[in-house]
């Protein structure tokens, strides 16, 4: 029996063997991404689905700043026209931005809409604005929350493929590293809030 | 063959233990929460009365017995720095795994009585019987009144029968406890990992090795365990003793007593918050 031979040919073994489990454990990591990639999507649906409703309403009371309201329905009009895969986590770092940056037009555009309405005491009192504005809230927190759990799938996934052994199998799979979710631009800076002492509407500031 | 096999075991080793040290480096760090209290209501801010604990605790015990719902409430004085509300719930939700891992069936009420703020917070399966508005309605219309006159007590007990009366139609408990820790187990997680499969041929070549001088020149004196083959039983047996101390299944969940036990379950980030 040649040993030579045979330690070859299980060295050879355990190389196969271990890209068929790095191969595994990467597709259900990445498989993790696109489970987490799914809830962020639901969560941006589920408020976009919220706009119309919350326009109705404020568009109720009387004489609601117009600007403001336009914003917000162009702002959900663009988040409508982002063609991105639901189901498949971004490969392009500019994919995710080109979304991330239409979605943060509205979640300004939705805030600046709630600081408004701060002047508008009869609206604020009714029980219909009031859900809405739980509802808005509980859905920026849970947008909040599956982005960072998306976040922190992504980078399992990628100290994954640059971790032993996948480090060595991952980039013959196909398996690239994906992007994050990046700070929002706009979350540092707070809606600028005007008062109108003359009593016109405000002008936004676009 | 011992000299054939003592540079390949040399070789192998630093690989060994280069894997086992980078698949310990992917653990992450997360910002603590404070450990999980045993019973359903803790009242680190000392506004509540003891006999009121003591009867939120057994009816939450009861109502978890009876639906599987678990409900903790945790009364603070004030927010660790650097977190919001919404945040801080979401970690001790996190955290503390309130509601069966299966159906994620909690809620947290978090009161800051230092800020004035109070949160509902929903586990992912309790969205659908107590959405964010029905939440704010709670806290609006039950507990904010009551907190505005400083009785703590009568506030969170309402508040939490609200919680309760939604909720209570929501799941069915079942028989084996809200504690549900699937069919992976940490010996089987090894087996399947690169390093289990590695040890395990690096075993079989050791083994075959053996039997193949056993034809030749017949079985030696010795017996026992190569060196190699020892070292390699070691850190098998040292490897699953590591799984085993990760692995987090041991604890006692679900059916421990009258107390709170967190079955697994967490949250989205759903439910709202108000101040008073």
């Amino acid at each position: 029996m040649n040993k030579t031979l045979l330690i070859i040919l299980a060295l050879l073994g355990v190389v196969i063997l271990a890209a068929v489990s790095s191969y595994n454990g990467l597709v259900s990591s990445s498989q993790s991404v696109d489970a987490a990639w799914a809830q962020v999507q639901n969560v941006y649906q589920r408020r976009a689905d919220l706009v119309p409703n919350l326009v109705q309403t404020v568009q109720g009371a009387a004489n609601f700043e117009k600007s403001t309201i336009v914003q917000v329905t162009e702002a959900r009009a663009s988040v409508g026209k982002v063609q991105i895969n639901q189901n498949q986590a971004p490969a392009e770092a500019a994919q995710l931005a080109q979304f991330q940056q239409a979605q943060g037009q509205l979640g300004s555009a939705l805030s600046r809409l709630l600081v408004v309405a701060e002047r508008y005491p009869d609206l604020k009192a009714t029980s219909n604005f009031r859900d809405l504005q739980a509802q808005l809230e509980g859905t920026e927190n849970r947008i909040a929350v599956e982005r960072g759990r998306f976040n922190s799938a992504v980078q399992n996934y990628n100290v994954r493929i640059k971790s032993l052994p996948a480090v060595f199998f991952a980039g013959l799979l196909g398996f690239q590293p994906k992007p994050y979710f990046k700070a929002d631009s706009g979350a540092e800076t707070a809606p600028s809030v005007k008062f109108d002492l003359g009593g016109t509407p405000a002008s936004p500031s676009k | 063959m011992i000299s054939a096999m003592f540079p390949l075991s040399r070789f192998l080793l630093p690989i060994m233990l280069v894997v086992v040290g980078v698949s310990g480096m992917t653990l992450r760090a997360e910002i603590s929460a404070p450990p999980a209290p045993r019973q359903f209501v803790t009242d680190e801010a000392g506004v509540i009365p003891a006999p009121v604990i003591a009867r939120l605790n057994s009816t939450l015990s009861r109502f978890e017995k009876q639906t599987g719902n678990q409900i903790v409430a945790m009364v603070v004085s004030s927010l660790p720095g650097g977190t919001t509300l919404a945040d801080y719930a979401q970690i001790l939700y996190h955290d503390w795994r309130i509601g069966s891992k299966k159906d994620s069936n909690g809620v947290l009420i978090l009161v800051v009585t230092g800020d004035r703020k109070v949160r509902i917070q929903t586990g992912y399966g309790l969205e659908g019987a107590l959405p964010d508005v029905a939440c704010s309605r709670i806290i609006r219309e039950t507990m904010e009144p009551t907190f505005r006159s400083g009785n703590y007590g009568e506030g969170l007990s309402a508040g939490i029968a609200a919680v309760m009366q939604a909720t209570k139609g929501e799941y069915k408990r079942d028989n084996k406890g809200t504690g549900h820790q699937g069919t992976r187990t940490p010996f089987k997680d090894f087996l399947f990992s690169p390093l289990g499969l590695f040890l395990i041929v690096f075993v079989v070549l050791l083994l075959a090795g053996r039997n193949g001088r056993g034809n030749g020149c017949g079985q030696g004196p010795d017996g026992g365990m190569g060196p190699g083959s020892a070292a390699a039983a070691g850190l098998i047996i040292g490897g699953l003793g590591a799984m085993a101390a990760r692995g987090e299944g041991n604890r006692d969940e679900g059916d421990s007593g009258d107390g709170f036990s967190g079955g697994g379950g967490d949250s989205g980030g759903g439910g709202a918050d108000g101040g008073w």
